[in-house]
C-alpha cells in the first residue's frame, strides 16, 4: 500500500519539478572557490588562536593539580579547630551558667527590692505581663477605632467591592478573617494586587500585617508591571468574549466541519459542565481544550494530555508521558479566571523546582491563545496555545534570553526543545 | 588526474587543499542549485555555498562512510540554506489554512520548464511556501522531518504545500494560457 505521503508527490505540479530540477544545475562564480578558501584560512587561524587559552588552561590544571596536598591540609586544619571551638562551646555556656548561680545566691536576701530582676523566669514574666498589658490595650484601641471608622467602611467596601475583616471578640489572641465573595462589578480605576502575595497574612499581636492592599492602577503600572493592554482587564472584554464565541457557534453550526469526534468529546464536555456549574464567560474561548489530547509519534515515549475543568473559574491540564508502561513525566498546567484581578492566567512548571509560574493572557484570536510574564527576566516569557486542524500546540517562548540547563531538561519532556523555546504537538485523542 | 571519490575523502580528511578543490568541483554545480531553490538572490546563494562548504570541510570527519556521499554533502548544504532563511524569516509567523479548495487542473502545455522558468515560479512563492514544497518534493522529507526542520507543527507543513502547489498550479495554467495564445484549456 502506497504512503499518502508518496501518492501526493506524484501529482503533476510535483512531476513536473521532480524532472527538470537538474536544469538549476549551474557553475557558480570564479571567485566563489577563492572566497572558500579564504574563509577556510581564516578560520584554520583562528582556531590555532583557541589554542592558546587551552594550553593556559592546562597549565593552570598543573598548578592547582600540584596544590591539591596543601590545600587538602589547610581544609583539614580548619575542620579541626572549628570543630573543637564546637566542642568547647557548651562547656563555656555552662561556666557562665554556674557563675549566674552564684550571683543568685548572693542577691536572693535583696530579692524583695525594687530592683530589675535578673532572675530570667522573674524576667521573663515580666515582659509577659507588659506584653499582657500591651495587647488589651491595643484591642481595647482597635474597638474604639473599629467604632469610628465602621461607617467609613462600609462605604469604602460597597464603592470598591473589598473583602470585609471582621474581629472575632470573643478570644483575646485569635483575628479571624472572613473574607466575603467578591461583587461582580468593580471600580475601573482600581486594580488589586495578585492574589499569591495575599497568601501569607499573619497575626502578630493582635494586628493584621502584610494585609491586603488597594492600589490605584496608576501606581500598579509603575510596579514594573507593563503588560500591554492585557484583553482579560479591560471591563469590557467579557462582552468581547461572549461575542466572539456566538459568532464562533454560529460558523461552526453553519459550516458544519467539525469532527464527529471532536463534536462527541466537546459535547461531553459541555454536558458535564452543564450539570453543575457554567464555565464563567472569560474561560470560554479554553472550551476546546477540554478532553484528550496524544501525541502517539513522540519517540521518547507516548504524551497524554487531559484537561478538565476544576470549578467554574478554573481547568486543569494534566500531561503525562508514558513509556514502555512507565510514567516518565507528569506536569499540571490551570487556566483560571481571577475574579479580584479580573484577568485570565496560566499556572504552570517551567523546571524541576516545583516553583509555579503565573503568566497572564495577553491576546487572543481563532488561531491562538498567548499568555505573558515580563516579571522574571530568568523565565520564558511566553506560552501559546495554537490551534491546528485536529490538533494544538503549546509553545513555551523565551524571546529575549535562553532557556538555562534546568528549564530545558524539564521541557525536554515537550516534543521539541531548542535553547530558546520547547514545543508540544497534541493530536485530539479518538474516544474508546 | 581525476581523483576517486575514496581519494577525495582521504585527501579532504587530511585537508588537502588540492582534495578539497577537486571536491568542490565535483559537487558545486548541483549544490549551487540546490541553494538557488532555497534563497531567492543568487548573492545569498553564494553565501549559503561558502558557508555550507567550509563546513563539509571541516566536519568531513563526521560522515561515516555509509550511505551516499552525495547525500551528505546535500544535507549539509540545506542544513545551511535553512539557517540562512531562519536568520531572516519566521517561518511559524503565518495562519494555518484549514479548508483549501481543490480543483482539477489540466495543463496541456509540455512537461518541459527551462531552468529559468523553474526559477520564475519558485520566486513568486513565498519563504515559508517554497521551503516546505522544496523539502517535500525535491528532497523527499516528510511532514513530521520539515515540521522540526522549520520548527513548525506537521499541519502547517501539509497546508503550506497544498497552498504551494495550487500557486504553481496556477502559474503554470497562466504559462500554458500565455505559451498557447489563450487556447490553453483552463
Amino acid at each position: 500500500m502506497k504512503n499518502i505521503d508518496e501518492i501526493s508527490r506524484e501529482d503533476y505540479i510535483s512531476k513536473l519539478f521532480i524532472d527538470n530540477e537538474h536544469k538549476l544545475d549551474e557553475s557558480p562564480s570564479g571567485d566563489l572557490w577563492s572566497r572558500i578558501e579564504t574563509k577556510l584560512e581564516q578560520t584554520s587561524l583562528s582556531s590555532g588562536k583557541e589554542n592558546l587559552p587551552r594550553t593556559t588552561i592546562a597549565a593552570r590544571k598543573g598548578i592547582i593539580m600540584r596544590m591539591v596536598p596543601y590545600i587538602a591540609a589547610a581544609s583539614v586544619l580548619i575542620i579541626i579547630s572549628v570543630a573543637i571551638s564546637l566542642f568547647q562551646w557548651p562547656k563555656q555556656n555552662n561556666t557562665l551558667a554556674e557563675s549566674k548561680e552564684e550571683v543568685e545566691d548572693v542577691d536572693l536576701p535583696t530579692a524583695k527590692s525594687e530592683t530589675i530582676p535578673i532572675i530570667p523566669s522573674d524576667k521573663d514574666s515580666a515582659f509577659e505581663e507588659e506584653d499582657q498589658r500591651q495587647k488589651i490595650k491595643m484591642l481595647q484601641e482597635a474597638k474604639k477605632q473599629a467604632g469610628k471608622e465602621s461607617k467609613n467602611a462600609e462605604a469604602s467596601v460597597e464603592k470598591y467591592g473589598l473583602d470585609i475583616i471582621t474581629i472575632n471578640e470573643k478570644s483575646n489572641d485569635v483575628i479571624t478573617m472572613t473574607p466575603e465573595p467578591a461583587k461582580d462589578e468593580e471600580d475601573n480605576s482600581f486594580i488589586s494586587r495578585p492574589r499569591a502575595e495575599y497568601n501569607d497574612f499573619s497575626t502578630t499581636n493582635g494586628n493584621v500585617s502584610n494585609s491586603p492592599q488597594i492600589v490605584p492602577r496608576s501606581d500598579y503600572q509603575n510596579q514594573n508591571r507593563n503588560y500591554a493592554n492585557p484583553p482579560s482587564a479591560d471591563p469590557a472584554m467579557a462582552d468581547k468574549i461572549e461575542s466572539y464565541i456566538k459568532g464562533k457557534e454560529n460558523m461552526s453550526t453553519k459550516k458544519g466541519n467539525e469532527s464527529k469526534t471532536q463534536s462527541r468529546i466537546k459535547n461531553k464536555s459541555v454536558k458535564s459542565l452543564q450539570s453543575n456549574q457554567q464555565l464563567d464567560s472569560h474561560l470560554k474561548i479554553f472550551e476546546w481544550l477540554l478532553g484528550q489530547w496524544t501525541d502517539e509519534e513522540e519517540e521518547g515515549g507516548i504524551a497524554y494530555e487531559n484537561w478538565r475543568w476544576i470549578n467554574a473559574n478554573t481547568i486543569e491540564g494534566i500531561g503525562t508521558k508514558i513509556k514502555e508502561n512507565n510514567k516518565i513525566f507528569e506536569e499540571r498546567l490551570s487556566i483560571y479566571y481571577d475574579n479580584s484581578l479580573k484577568q485570565v492566567f496560566l499556572k504552570m512548571q517551567i523546571d524541576d523546582t516545583k516553583n509555579q509560574v503565573i503568566y497572564m493572557l495577553s491576546s487572543f484570536d481563532t488561531e491562538r491563545i498567548v499568555f505573558e510574564q515580563n516579571e522574571d527576566p530568568g523565565i520564558p516569557n511566553k506560552v501559546i496555545f495554537q490551534r491546528h486542524l485536529n490538533g494544538y500546540s503549546t509553545t513555551i517562548a523565551f524571546d529575549q534570553g535562553f532557556l538555562k540547563p534546568a528549564q530545558q531538561s524539564y521541557l525536554d519532556h515537550r516534543n521539541r526543545v531548542s535553547n530558546v523555546k520547547a514545543l508540544r504537538i497534541l493530536n485530539r485523542s479518538e474516544e474508546k | 588526474m581525476i581523483l576517486s571519490e575514496q581519494e577525495l575523502l582521504e585527501g579532504c580528511r587530511k585537508g588537502e587543499r588540492r582534495a578539497q578543490k577537486a571536491l568542490y568541483d565535483k559537487f558545486s554545480s548541483k549544490m549551487f542549485g540546490v541553494c538557488k531553490r532555497y534563497v531567492k538572490t543568487i548573492e545569498n546563494a553564494e553565501e549559503v555555498m561558502v558557508e555550507a562548504f567550509c563546513k563539509i570541510f571541516q566536519k568531513i570527519d563526521l560522515y561515516s562512510g555509509q550511505g551516499s556521499f552525495e547525500g551528505w554533502i546535500r544535507r549539509v548544504v540545506i542544513n545551511e540554506a535553512l539557517m540562512f532563511l531562519r536568520k531572516n524569516y519566521r517561518f511559524n509567523e503565518h495562519i494555518d489554512i484549514t479548508e483549501v479548495p481543490v480543483q482539477a487542473v489540466h495543463v496541456t502545455i509540455e512537461d518541459e520548464l527551462s531552468a529559468a522558468e523553474i526559477m520564475l515560479l519558485l520566486e513568486q512563492l513565498p519563504t515559508g511556501y517554497r521551503t516546505v514544497f522544496n523539502l517535500y518534493v525535491l528532497e523527499g522529507f516528510k511532514h513530521k522531518e520539515i515540521a522540526e526542520l522549520l520548527g513548525i507543527s506537521i499541519n502547517t507543513s501539509k497546508s503550506q504545500l497544498i497552498l504551494a502547489k495550487k500557486r504553481l498550479r496556477d502559474l503554470v495554467e497562466q504559462a500554458a494560457v500565455i505559451r498557447t495564445g489563450g487556447n490553453a484549456e483552463a
